[in-house]
């Protein structure tokens, strides 16, 4: 038994030994994208797509940061408009959600607001506690998706919205 | 070798424009009125009644439990030479075992299969003084019951279904390393015409062949199962086993009061236990009606966790000579004698099982 | 000798581009309408990326008994994401064709209970898939047939 236990105490006191040189520092950072698909739309949610390329030393504004420095990336806030271009108003819309794809990493949900009520923009959605999107971000590119949930009627043009992702991220530094 | 560039370049786009357009979702999005009147691609697919009743607690795949009962007399009644006696039972109690699987899994069949273990161990006040055969043998080897079971589900059309179940095996006070013979095998059958008007409700009527009450009996079986609208409140029942009624704080924890009819008839090998001929062919009549509290809920995944508590009122505790183990039917009307004619005390008893759940 | 190598790597460019579209076809044979054997809902198999997605588009009961508003993901384990509408929701996710009339890599949700389980897509036949919910290995899973749903055939 007592064999058995120098190993386990040696490697937890190597893995103290990692932990204190290394630290985790919290930042923020907003992502701005335009989601966009072109008509025409019908009934029930329909989809609009915004690719985004990783680039964690742009987004988080840190030089030389890695994919592997993010350790985590929570959501603070998730707010959605539509383009002013665009002939379409909130009225049309019963509720609109939010997820991302990318990488090997199963579709995840990251916010909704169901119903929409109101007009006024940009709309404030509720966001997932439990997605982490750190995941995502070690793919080279990931691919928002917003589900507008059209009431009825079709709509046959390009239809736009800008997406803010507000984002709260664990970062390693040396 | 510019024109063999330019081909294999413009062969390249158009195979990319080819798979760019299958990469993104089609954006020609529904008009929801236009599910309401679709129909099968394949001509003559019927619709069947699924097995599942929203709201009803989980399917059990595996359980792995203990059962614990507190302190009752016993009251054991004289056999052959041997006196009757009165003895303290501190506890009695045991490891339980049960698997149901599904075998086959399809909208128009199900059959499970099952085993199961379950070990009783009784616990006396003074083990050494006890004389009664009965008493020595609970003392000395405790009761094992090894059973299979399948249980097959057969839905006829969108509302109507047959349920079948079929169980046998071996209860006594053998040993898991010498068991007893195969001829003292008992098995009970139940078989069950249902209906299922809605998601939410299942009820059926049928017969069964059944050992719960101790000794052999032919008795109608009713299974219902009822979730309210709002999912709230449900009945789980398959009369005369088990019946429920159930409160879901959510559909991950749930909590029931109901009854549990347990029973076997049990034969006793005369392990270690010098018994005179022709007295070695007797089974106890074994049959436990458990009020209880049960409280079940999700540990993490598909692993739910299951406690009960109740009182555990003694059915039956008789003795019956079934000689080379053939068996026989006394019903209600029959007026064979029993070997021994025993009395339990009733204690209170708890159940705590980990289990994992059908998805 | 030029107009060989050009005809000879045309052709080899050809079939590999024809081959590459060959199994995409076969992959997406999956895309379509499709019934669960309880028959409470209708779901649409789409591509994403590569990936195959399901949504429910249809409940034979929209609306929620209790609320009485249309039926939202109320037991959603993520209590901010319970107000998403069940009709839209994608219940099959990340689904990647994989061998010979099979999908897999994927998971199935049950709204039912908020459980989300792993998942095998075979296709049995053309109008046909068995859908195989499981937690770790398969052999402790639940199958459901599903079956592929049309407009109707216009009839006089």
């Amino acid at each position: 038994m007592r064999k058995m236990r120098l190993p386990f105490i040696l490697s937890f006191i190597m893995l103290l030994g990692l932990f204190s040189c290394t630290s985790t520092e919290q930042k923020e950072a907003t992502l701005q994208l335009k989601a966009t698909a072109q008509g025409p739309f019908f009934a029930g949610p329909n989809s609009l797509m915004a690719e985004y390329s990783i680039n964690p030393a742009d987004l988080f504004d840190s030089e030389g940061l890695k994919k592997s420095d993010i350790e985590e990336v929570k959501l603070k806030s998730v707010s959605i408009d539509l383009a002013k271009s665009d002939s379409i108003a909130l009225d049309q819309f019963t509720s609109v959600s939010l997820s991302i794809v990318g990488g090997d990493e199963p579709m995840t949900a990251l916010a909704i607001l169901n119903p929409i009520e109101g007009s006024n923009t940009p709309l404030t959605l509720t966001v997932s506690e439990e997605a982490d999107l750190a995941p995502f971000f070690q793919a080279d590119k990931v691919t928002f998706i917003l589900d507008w949930d059209f009431i009825s009627d079709d709509y046959r043009e390009e239809m736009n919205s800008q997406i803010t992702l507000n984002l709260n991220a664990a970062l390693k530094s040396n | 070798m510019k024109r063999l560039l330019s081909i294999t370049f413009s062969l390249l786009m158009v195979s990319s424009y080819v798979f760019g357009q299958t990469d993104t979702t089609s954006t020609e999005e529904e008009d929801y009125s236009i599910y309401d009147n679709l129909e099968f691609a394949d001509e003559g697919t019927k619709r069947f009644a699924s097995v599942k009743v929203s709201g009803k607690s989980p399917d059990k795949l595996i359980s792995v439990g203990y059962d614990w009962q507190g302190a009752y007399d016993s009251d054991a009644a004289a056999l052959g030479l041997s006196p009757a006696e009165n003895a303290d039972i501190t506890a009695t109690h045991g490891f339980r075992f049960e698997t149901n699987v599904p075998v086959i899994s399809k909208n128009n069949i199900i059959i499970q299969a099952g085993l199961l273990y379950w070990n009783t161990i009784y616990e006396f006040e003074n083990e050494n003084q006890l004389v009664n055969p009965l008493h020595r043998t609970l003392a000395d080897n405790g009761l094992n019951t090894i059973e299979l079971s399948s249980t097959i589900y057969k839905p006829l059309n969108e509302t109507s279904f047959l349920l079948f179940q079929l169980r046998g095996g071996m209860s006594g006070d053998y040993s898991m390393e010498e068991l007893q013979n195969t001829k003292y095998n008992r098995y009970a059958l139940a078989a069950i015409w249902g209906k299922k008007p809605n998601d939410r409700k299942q009820w059926g009527l049928g017969l069964s062949r059944t050992y719960r009450a101790g000794e052999l009996n032919y008795i109608p079986v009713v299974l219902y199962n009822w979730t309210s609208v709002d999912r709230k409140w449900g009945v789980e029942t398959v009369f005369p086993a088990r019946g429920d009624v159930r409160y879901n704080f959510n559909p991950r924890s749930m909590l029931f009061f109901g009854f549990d009819l347990e029973g076997n008839s049990y034969r006793i090998g005369n392990q270690g236990t010098a018994l005179a001929e022709p007295l070695n062919d007797l089974e106890i009549r074994r049959s436990e009606l458990r009020f209880r509290f049960r409280y079940e809920r999700q540990l993490t995944g598909f692993i739910w966790i299951s406690a009960k508590v109740g009182y555990r009122y003694n059915y039956s505790f008789n003795v019956d000579q079934v000689a080379d183990g053939e068996d026989f039917f006394r019903g209600f009307f029959g007026d064979q004698e029993y070997a021994m004619e025993n009395e339990l005390t009733n204690p209170l008893f708890f159940n705590f099982s980990i289990n994992l759940v059908s998805p | 000798m030029k107009n060989m190598m050009r005809s000879f790597l045309t052709v080899v460019l050809i079939s590999f581009t024809s081959l590459i579209m060959a199994q995409d076809g076969e992959a997406d044979r999956l895309v379509g309408v499709w019934e669960p054997s309880h028959g409470k809902a209708k779901v649409k198999i789409e591509k994403i990326n590569d990936k195959y997605y399901g949504k429910i588009v249809w409940l034979r009961e929209p609306i929620d008994p209790e609320t009485e508003k249309p039926k939202v993901d109320k037991n959603n384990p993520d209590e901010k994401m319970r107000s998403t509408p069940l009709r839209g929701y994608r219940i099959l996710k990340d689904f990647e064709y994989t061998d010979k009339d099979t999908w897999t890599e994927g998971t199935i949700y049950d709204p039912e209970n908020g459980n989300t389980y792993n998942c095998t897509i075979k296709m049995t036949d053309e109008n046909t898939l068995d859908i195989r919910g499981y937690i770790g290995i398969s052999t402790f899973g639940r199958s459901d047939v599903w079956k592929r749903l049309k407009i109707p055939s216009r009839k006089k």
